[in-house]
């Protein structure tokens, strides 16, 4: 697993920019004059697009709806990486697909940011990538405020953005995060803190348990074929850590949700609610994980939710 | 999984388009048109299948033909069943885990049908898909085929006419033949296995049986120096690791050691026996959950063979019956699944050979019955292990994980005298 490196400004870069800029787009009625900043996953995009506000033009890699770990980029976004000012970039090993691209742009001396080095990172405690570190920070909105800041840093120093507005988003967009917390930290105070733990297949709490006091119990969720007819042992695992637990309520994908819940309760006389959190990805605008706020809302409600008494 | 992306399949169909528009200036960007169309191959998100849905979770189907050569296609996670029409009534029916290949040793055709389940695993995640089932086409020499099917080409090997073929597989999805090669050679027991960007096809050698294997790319020209022995070569099967052939000596293994195609760097390697080994009892049926590095091949009358091809060692495994037919489910739980030729399926000790767990004997009538017997097979998956008993025209799912528990009796066709499981 390889960690992007954060690169400087090379005297070559507004030359070759400004080739590739013309060789690509000759004709074109032209691409607006602002700073070009590309983000890489869809939720430091948002993030980025509240700190950058009309100062520069933001392009986001990343679908909404799609998976950090696996999508790739055309060539065409590829070469429009080479046109950046700025690369914001996940990192610690999330954005797989897309590691090629960003170093060949620091390589060609584009600026670039990772947030992964803005923060202390946490690591994986269990599973093949005991020891890693974990690149899902932004569970912990703090985290969040500490790359913000980092990222606006860097902004602030790229040609033609106005620093005074990059500082003002930031005072206010670090407003809002804190707030996030503020309301986090009381709804999750809410919860016995005996019933405080995730019973989950999301891999991408262990930030949010850390700064909110949750213990997280991965788990193996039957789906397909074994949720036909199910065995014990097809159910062993969940069965085990929803008992160890004592939850009411797990967090998990599933194909077939109801039918897991009726599995549980015929073959294991266990009770619980199956619920889906957002996890890497941002959705469609308008719906719970619109944004990064309203994704860590709807996240925080369905949990404190599903394990109140 | 988030939350958001069970919806993931519409999203990413528009995420194509999304893409093109959202980059200002060389596309103007009323022009949705020209920009999906100056996007082509290159503009469509990380496992987007032009005609494919992809899907949160495995789509398992199993196929069953009859003798006469009825198919029947049933979806394992809701148990509906549809039709695929007829084939020229089988000898052989084989699956590369999408495709079935049903041979008829008869009218020497091979009918390709696309299940329209597969998937695709990237090693360190998954894609599964899912699309419309149909037939994808035929082709038609003498005698019975031998394929091998790869993610880029199909190898097709007709024995008695010596005609090696390979097809596109990308093609094969798309529901047409498309040959990229076609060699003529001695005819023999041999087969065409897909290698890297090209593929390893058995050199004739006496008595109708091979000597060994050549690499050939995509076109079929024959790669300078890449070639190897393997005396009285008989059976292969493609792990994680790379391909496996079965010699009167040991087993073959052909591994990738660059990414520059096949003609950059193969390495041959032989595994041999830890003793000699008698014409009867090597192995040459490999079976295993598909990928996985270990895979098991019956000996004869006395048992079974494993082999590890990540730590290149063979293990014999002693039975208290013979078997007729085994299979390594995976190298993480040890489990091996055998069905004894008494008709009952053994979860077997991987250490001693030991039946730790047996059915009833689900399949004797079957397996007893000389037009029946060749087709009844065992088809594993990471769950779940499927068992055709076509004397009782039923198919069982037994749970190898408890003790081969019979989860559920399925019905895929009338009788199914041939079995594939495909989405794995």
């Amino acid at each position: 697993m390889r960690v992007i490196r954060a690169a400087h400004v090379s005297v070559g870069l507004a030359l070759s920019a400004t080739l590739l800029t013309i060789t690509g787009c000759a004709q074109a009625s032209g691409p607006s004059d602002r700073p070009l900043v590309v983000v890489s996953t869809n939720i430091l995009g948002d993030v980025v697009d509240e700190i950058v506000g009309d100062e520069a033009e933001v392009l986001v890699l990343m679908q909404r709806g799609a998976d950090p770990h696996s999508f790739e980029i055309s060539a065409m976004e590829a070469a429009r990486i080479q046109d950046a000012d700025l690369i914001v970039s996940n990192g610690l090993g999330l954005e797989e697909g897309l590691e090629k691209n960003l170093d060949a742009a620091t390589d060609a001396g584009v600026r670039s940011i990772t947030a992964g080095e803005l923060i202390e990172p946490l690591e994986y405690s269990s599973g093949d990538a005991a020891g890693a570190p974990d690149p899902h920070f932004w569970t912990d909105p703090e985290r969040m405020v500490e790359v913000v800041a980092g990222i606006a840093a860097e902004l602030e120093k790229t040609d033609g953005v106005d620093a005074s507005a990059i500082a003002s988003n930031v005072a206010s967009y670090t407003a809002q995060l804190d707030e996030l917390d503020t309301e986090m930290t009381a709804a999750f105070a809410a919860i016995p803190e005996e019933r405080r733990q995730l019973v989950t297949n999301h891999h991408v709490f262990g930030y949010l348990a850390a700064r909110y006091d949750f213990t997280v119990i991965g788990a193996v969720i039957p789906g397909g074929t074994t949720l036909a007819a199910p065995s014990a042992s097809d159910l062993d695992d969940l069965v085990s850590a929803i008992e160890k637990a004592q939850v009411s309520t797990i967090f998990a994908d599933s194909s077939q949700p109801d039918r897991l819940v009726q599995v549980l309760a015929d073959e294991a006389s266990i009770d619980v609610y199956v619920v889906a959190l957002y996890t890497e990805s941002l959705g469609e605008p308008g719906g719970g994980a619109g944004t990064y706020l309203q994704m860590m809302r709807s996240n925080t409600e369905l949990i404190a939710t599903g394990l109140s008494p | 999984m988030s939350a958001s992306s069970s919806h993931r399949p519409a999203l990413l169909l528009a995420a194509a388009l999304i893409t093109s528009l959202a980059l200002p200036g060389c596309a103007a960007p009323e022009d949705a048109s020209s920009a999906e169309a100056g996007g082509g191959a290159a503009e469509k998100p990380h496992g987007y299948v032009e005609g494919a849905d992809e899907m949160p979770e495995a789509q398992l189907h199993l196929t069953g033909i009859d003798r006469s050569g009825a198919a029947t296609l049933v979806d394992l996670l809701d148990e509906t069943s549809v039709s695929l029409g007829s084939v020229d009534a089988p000898s052989s029916v084989s699956t590369d885990g999408r495709f079935v290949f049903a041979s008829s040793a008869e009218t020497g055709t091979l009918t390709v049908l696309d299940s329209g389940a597969w998937t695709v695993d990237h090693q360190d995640h998954v894609h599964y898909y899912s699309a419309q089932p149909r037939r994808a086409g035929t082709v038609t020499e003498q005698g019975e085929a031998v394929v091998e099917g790869g993610p880029s080409l199909t190898g097709v090997w007709f024995g008695d006419s010596g005609v090696a073929l390979l097809l596109d597989s990308e093609a094969l999805g798309r529901g047409e033949i498309v040959e990229t090669a076609r060699l003529e050679s001695s005819p023999h027991t041999g087969m065409v296995v897909p290698f890297s960007d090209g593929a390893l096809a058995t050199v004739a050698g006496s008595d109708g049986l091979a000597s060994g294997v050549r690499a050939i790319d995509r076109d079929g020209e024959a790669i300078e120096g890449l070639e190897a022995e393997c005396a009285e070569l008989a059976g292969s099967i493609t792990t994680n690791v790379g391909v496996v052939f079965g010699c009167a000596d040991g087993a073959l293994l052909a591994t990738s050691t660059g990414d520059g195609g096949i003609g950059s760097a193969v390495d041959f390697e032989k595994i041999p026996y830890p003793q000699a080994v008698d014409a009867t009892d090597r192995a040459t049926d490999f079976d295993n959950r598909r990928g996985r590095p270990i895979v098991a091949a019956v000996s004869g009358d006395r048992g079974a063979w494993l082999l590890d091809t990540r730590a290149r060692r063979w293990s014999f495994l002693p039975t208290e019956v013979p078997l007729a037919r085994v299979v390594a489910a995976s190298d993480s739980d040890d489990h091996t699944v055998a069905l004894a030729r008494d008709g009952r399926v053994l979860l077997l000790d991987p250490s001693t050979g030991a039946a730790v767990a047996a059915t009833e004997p689900l399949a004797a009538t079957s397996l007893a019955d000389p037009a029946l017997a060749a087709g009844v097979t065992l088809q594993l998956d990471a769950d779940r292990v499927y068992l055709n008993a076509p004397a009782e025209g039923v198919v069982y799912e037994l749970d190898y994980g408890d003790g081969l528990r019979v989860a559920r009796t399925l019905t895929v066709g009338a009788e199914p005298a041939f079995l594939a499981e495909t989405g794995r």
